[in-house]
């Protein structure tokens, strides 16, 4: 791929039933993330791409090369793609090594076993791997194929939390090791954080909004999107407290919010901060005893109600903004408008930090 | 001998016939089975009854068409088959290629998508992906179509005996010989010996077809 050229260019119309799926795309970032929420078309976008799907209509240009177009329909075996989907597509009737060197452009078998630790299992069948191992040998085998593109359709989401977080770790390694761009589907919004490098929004069949990670995914109007559910925050350090097992971040102002220990971190380090929506509480009046350990004097700047979903956003003192996921009864028996002050409660088990 | 020869011959016809109709049948059955499991096209329902219809066709009628086929006058005339043990392999691939196209198309039906598309990812022309993916995968139920299809060839009579004759040594299959040897009151234990050779060998067979099924499920 020449320098600075398009990583992804396209402009197409996919159709089917009442289904359209309208794609204008131009990103010159390593790794894009497309996000949103299911049945958006983010698998229909990648087929697109990958050639398994044709548009119907418009071009699309990877890393600088025409692979659709009115006169032109480059076959996906010609495309040198390497994907990835949610639960790996391992051949069941090769083993492992079988299965890494299927589609093996140049002998780097030994340098990518090792990146992703699955040299002891190449003598195995697949139906004997765990659902992580699976999901590491499906990125090899893309790997070995020497793309030119990654697609990866959210490689993780069938793997729970803490094995997601694991296997995370050796895309990370890949993004770092590999030059390779990368398109990645997922609706997991630390995924995207650690390695994205532009977001893609995806909503029925349309590309709502993109950008930078950290600037997109809490946009206003994000909410919107229904997959929004989090508050991402980037909030410095302010002291930590062994003996009680908390950290004091900044929301703004020296406006403390307690979240769990981050022994590690030193105040003024940068934490990035992860509140689920559904996790915010709002009150009126007087709140007595509450066991969160934070209540924040906040003001409502927005309400989104979409169906039976309604989303506060509130300016927290300091600064801060903070997306909350409330029910239409709640909304109304608390009277909430645009300007109504309110206290937020955030327990501090509640904040994840990424 | 002559006894050992009158039961050996039908035998050893019937199995040459049947082993050569299910090499035909196949090939035959898993092209045909490709186009219906994975092409959406109108033609679809007409090439199923087509394929179908010696199911359901009295026998002697389908003998009655085949000959019309391969008869003197007919399109593939020329060939001289007709008659010869030839006909009667004909006969049992018409007859064994609608079972052997249910069982291989369940088969390919039941091969995800998905690990094709991979396969066409990494680099596959759509033969490829069919030899070394496709087939791989849905090769138990072709087995199990195969070893349908030879039973069914071993059991082929009226269509047979229409188009082939019961010539003894040349088209004198088992079911055929078991027939001719009612009729004669001497041959009676040698009827009685192929009938029972012939159920064997049948029971076996769908022994077979059931024990790779069951071991398929266990996978």
């Amino acid at each position: 791929m020449e320098r600075g050229a398009s990583v992804i260019d396209a402009e197409f119309v996919w159709q089917a039933g009442d289904f359209a799926l309208r794609v204008r795309l131009q990103s010159t970032a390593r790794w894009t993330a497309v996000f949103g929420p299911s049945g958006c078309g983010k698998t229909t976008l990648l087929d697109c791409l990958s050639g398994l799907r044709t548009p119907a209509k418009g071009h699309i240009r990877l890393g600088g090369q025409t692979v659709f177009d009115a006169s032109r329909n480059v076959p996906t075996r010609d495309r040198k793609i390497g994907y990835v989907t949610q639960n790996g597509d391992l051949f069941p009737h090769l083993d492992v090594r079988r299965n890494l060197t299927f589609g093996m452009r140049e002998d780097t078998f030994d340098e990518v076993t090792r990146l992703l630790e699955i040299a002891p299992l190449v003598d195995r069948m697949p139906a004997h791997l765990s659902g992580g191992e699976r999901q590491r040998v499906a990125l090899g085998r893309a790997l070995l194929s020497r793309p030119s593109l990654l697609l990866l359709d959210e490689p993780l989401s069938a793997l729970d939390a803490p094995l997601r977080r694991r296997v995370m770790a050796y895309v990370a390694e890949v993004k770092a090791r590999y030059e390779t761009p990368c398109v990645y589907v997922t609706h997991n919004q630390e995924e995207v954080l650690t390695l994205a490098d532009h977001v893609v929004f995806l909503d029925r069949g349309a590309v709502v909004g993109e950008g930078p990670p950290s600037q997109v995914l809490t946009a206003p109007g994000a909410a919107r999107l229904g997959a929004i559910v989090d508050n991402v925050l980037r909030l410095p350090v302010l002291d930590s407290d062994a003996a009680e097992g908390i950290t004091r971040v900044d929301l703004g102002e020296g406006q403390p919010l307690v979240v769990p220990y981050q022994g590690r971190r030193q105040p003024g380090d940068v934490l990035h901060l992860c509140i689920r929506a559904q996790d915010v509480i709002f009150a009126r009046g007087a709140t007595g005893e509450v066991s969160a350990r934070n209540v924040v004097e906040s003001r409502v700047v927005e309400l989104v109600e979409e169906g039976h979903e309604v989303y506060v956003r509130v300016r927290c003192q300091g600064g801060a903004m903070l997306w909350g996921h409330i029910t239409p009864a709640a909304l109304h028996r608390m009277g909430l408008t645009v300007a109504t002050d309110v206290s937020v409660l955030v327990k501090t088990q509640a904040v994840v930090v990424l | 001998m002559t006894i050992s020869s009158e039961i050996l011959g039908p035998i050893l016809l019937s199995l040459r016939v049947s082993a050569l109709s299910t090499l035909i049948v196949v090939p035959l059955a898993v092209g045909i089975a490709w186009v219906l499991a994975r092409t959406a096209n109108h033609g679809k329902s007409l090439l199923i009854s087509l394929v179908n219809l010696p199911l359901v066709l009295p026998p002697v009628v389908t003998g009655y068409l085949l000959l019309d086929v391969l008869g003197r006058r007919g399109p593939l005339g020329g060939l001289g088959l007709a008659f010869t043990w030839w006909a009667a392999v004909a006969a049992a691939v018409v007859v064994s290629v609608p079972l052997a196209v249910w069982t291989t198309r369940v088969a390919l039906e039941g091969v995800d998508p998905a690990l094709e598309n991979a396969a066409r990812v990494l680099g596959r022309n759509e033969w490829q992906v069919f030899a070394e993916v496709t087939v791989p995968l849905a090769r138990r139920g072709i087995a199990g179509g195969a070893v349908l299809a030879f039973a069914r060839s071993l059991g082929e009579f009226g269509a047979t005996i229409v188009v082939a004759g019961m010539t003894a040594g040349e088209t004198l299959t088992i079911p055929s010989a078991v027939f001719l040897y009612m009729q004669d009151d001497s041959m009676g234990s040698a009827a009685r010996a192929l009938v029972w050779i012939s159920a064997g060998i049948s029971f076996a067979a769908l022994l077979l077809v059931n024990a790779t099924a069951w071991s398929a499920a266990r996978r």
